[in-house]
């Protein structure tokens, strides 16, 4: 058995070093420079609490969060000054019971998929509908929540195969979406990393580049990424590495754990929140569970951690630690971090990737 | 026919004899909970407010919670309202009062709240996870707890029938 083991775990680790390239760049010098901080204004409609996800217009003049208590749309102005609220609690057709994934284009069209009611809906930023569509009538798979996207005027998701729900490594892994709500294609393979996990994740992050037509996907609860060529939906690289931050639970975690065990099981242990991509760097956003977020809640006791990839080597350069502050948006070089999510001061602070060639 | 219905019934009522077993299996640790434990988190999470939970429904949630939560809570809202003997309050699991105001206004809720700006029901493991009803009897003592979002009827709940 113990043999076996060994065999098994010499395998794997030959497996990933024959997949994954590891080489660090000495060459480049990160840093984050903070250029402005942005104070979200409360308007005629109170906002209670975003998910940590936010999606900026192509030109940066909107910013849009997703409401958690209200499962509506909230939009701001760059400035920080209310613009809009999206949808409203129903069955209607301009209504939505659950906002599960929201995006918005170069048109400042916004789809909200509305996972309760399995339905896509596209409105304006003022919130009047264009259309309204079922979904996935007769797909096989599920879309995972929060990371749909706008793709050439299409949505791509990540996805799970509803027969390999118990088995995630056998799924594929990402579908392109008609904006009616019908499916183009389906593709893609599971990061096998998620058969060492301990934690049942089936959520796999998403970053889509138009202009170079590839896809970055991200196992929420792997140190390793994908890139797909969203030409001929093949993948390219399967990469990355295990960084210093990276820890995961020694022992098994699964929906029936209670809340007490789960704390004490992946206190310090680490999970990917999000995956940007600039020009220069692919670039992975860890949250490090820390005892003293699960003590406080408070949401900037999380640790977090960048993880810079060169795009064009896609070499490991180097983890930036942050301090109390929480990444969740990237466009143009810039990151967008959350500084304190009190929604009477929920400040967004925006910092500028500045890079030194040594 | 007759037979075919009656072996039907009787699979089925195994079936929910077999599950309701498990359910309280699942969660016999949580009955032993003393009204005295309740009590002492509800005066550590207030400001050290003396309560007594004899006759309390207590609806244990996050602030984020899904629509059939949402929609059971309300339920427990018209019942608190119409209910003279037994009352109901939320525990909600939130660091700030804002996010609170807006779900009560938003949803338009009227029960009261304590807020557990700390999360502090996870350490003394009064429950398995939230969202969770629980119903204290007339002598304080847990008589019945069940996930929040599965049955909208609190007099099914409250008389366990």
């Amino acid at each position: 058995m113990f043999r076996t083991f060994i065999v098994l775990l010499i395998a794997i680790f030959a497996l990933q070093c024959s997949r994954t390239p590891h080489t660090d760049s000495e060459t480049k010098s990160i840093e984050l420079i903070q250029i402005d901080t942005v104070l979200l204004e409360q308007g005629a409609q109170l906002f209670g609490k975003f998910y940590e996800h936010m999606r900026i217009s192509q030109n940066g003049s909107y910013w849009l969060f997703n409401e958690r208590i209200r499962n509506q749309v909230f939009v701001f102005n760059s400035d920080g000054s209310f613009h809009s609220v999206i949808g409203k609690r129903g069955r209607g057709p301009d209504e939505i019971l659950t906002v599960s994934s929201f995006d918005i284009n170069k048109n400042n069209e916004v789809a909200i998929f509305d996972g309760s009611q399995r339905m896509i809906k596209i409105f304006t930023l003022d919130g009047r509908l264009i259309s309204s569509n079922n979904i996935l009538e007769n797909a096989d798979f599920s879309l995972v929540p929060h990371y749909l996207w706008w793709y050439k005027g299409q949505l791509a998701g990540t996805i799970i195969d509803l027969e390999s729900r118990f088995e995630p490594y056998k799924s594929r892994l990402l579908a392109l979406i008609n904006d009616d709500g019908s499916t183009d294609t389906a593709f893609g393979k599971f990061d096998p990393f998620s058969k060492q996990d301990h934690r049942e994740t089936f959520v796999s992050l998403l970053a889509l580049d138009e202009e170079n037509n590839v896809a970055y996907t991200n196992l929420q609860s792997s140190p390793y990424f994908q890139i797909y060529d969203m030409e001929h939906f093949e993948r390219i690289l399967y990469g990355g590495k295990i960084t210093e931050s990276f820890n995961k639970p020694s022992q098994e975690v699964t929906p029936q754990t209670s809340l007490s065990k789960i704390m004490l099981l992946v206190e310090d242990t680490s999970v990917f929140a999000h995956i940007f991509l600039t020009d220069e760097y692919f670039i992975q956003h860890m949250q490090i569970l820390t005892k003293e977020w699960f003590e406080t809640s408070d949401y900037t006791a999380k640790g977090n951690v960048l993880v810079f990839y060169d795009r064009e080597t896609n070499e490991f350069i180097k983890e930036i630690k942050l301090e109390g502050i929480t990444p969740l948006a990237a466009q143009k070089g810039k990151i967008y971090a959350v500084e304190n999510f009190n929604p009477d001061q929920f400040t967004i602070g925006i910092y500028e990737i500045s890079t030194n060639t040594e | 026919m007759k037979l075919v219905q009656i072996l039907s019934r009787s699979i089925i009522v195994f079936w929910l004899i077999f599950f309701s077993g498990c359910v309280k299996d699942k969660y016999a640790p949580y009955y032993e909970k003393t009204g005295n434990e309740w009590e002492q988190y509800i005066y550590e999470i207030s400001d050290k407010e003396k309560v007594t939970l004899n006759n309390t429904v207590l609806l244990v949630l996050t602030s984020s919670e899904c629509s059939p939560s949402i929609d059971e809570i309300k339920s427990w809202d018209t019942f608190n309202e119409n209910s003279d003997s037994i009352k109901v309050q939320m525990v909600i699991l939130e660091k700030y009062f804002t996010t609170i105001q807006v779900l009560l206004e938003y949803e338009d809720i009227g029960l009261h709240v304590y807020r557990d700006s700390a999360y502090s029901l996870i350490k003394t493991d009064l429950l398995p996870n939230t969202p969770m009803k629980v119903y204290f009897d007339n002598e304080g003592k847990v008589k019945n707890l069940s996930p929040i979002g599965v049955s909208n009827d609190p007099l099914i709940f409250i008389h366990g029938s």
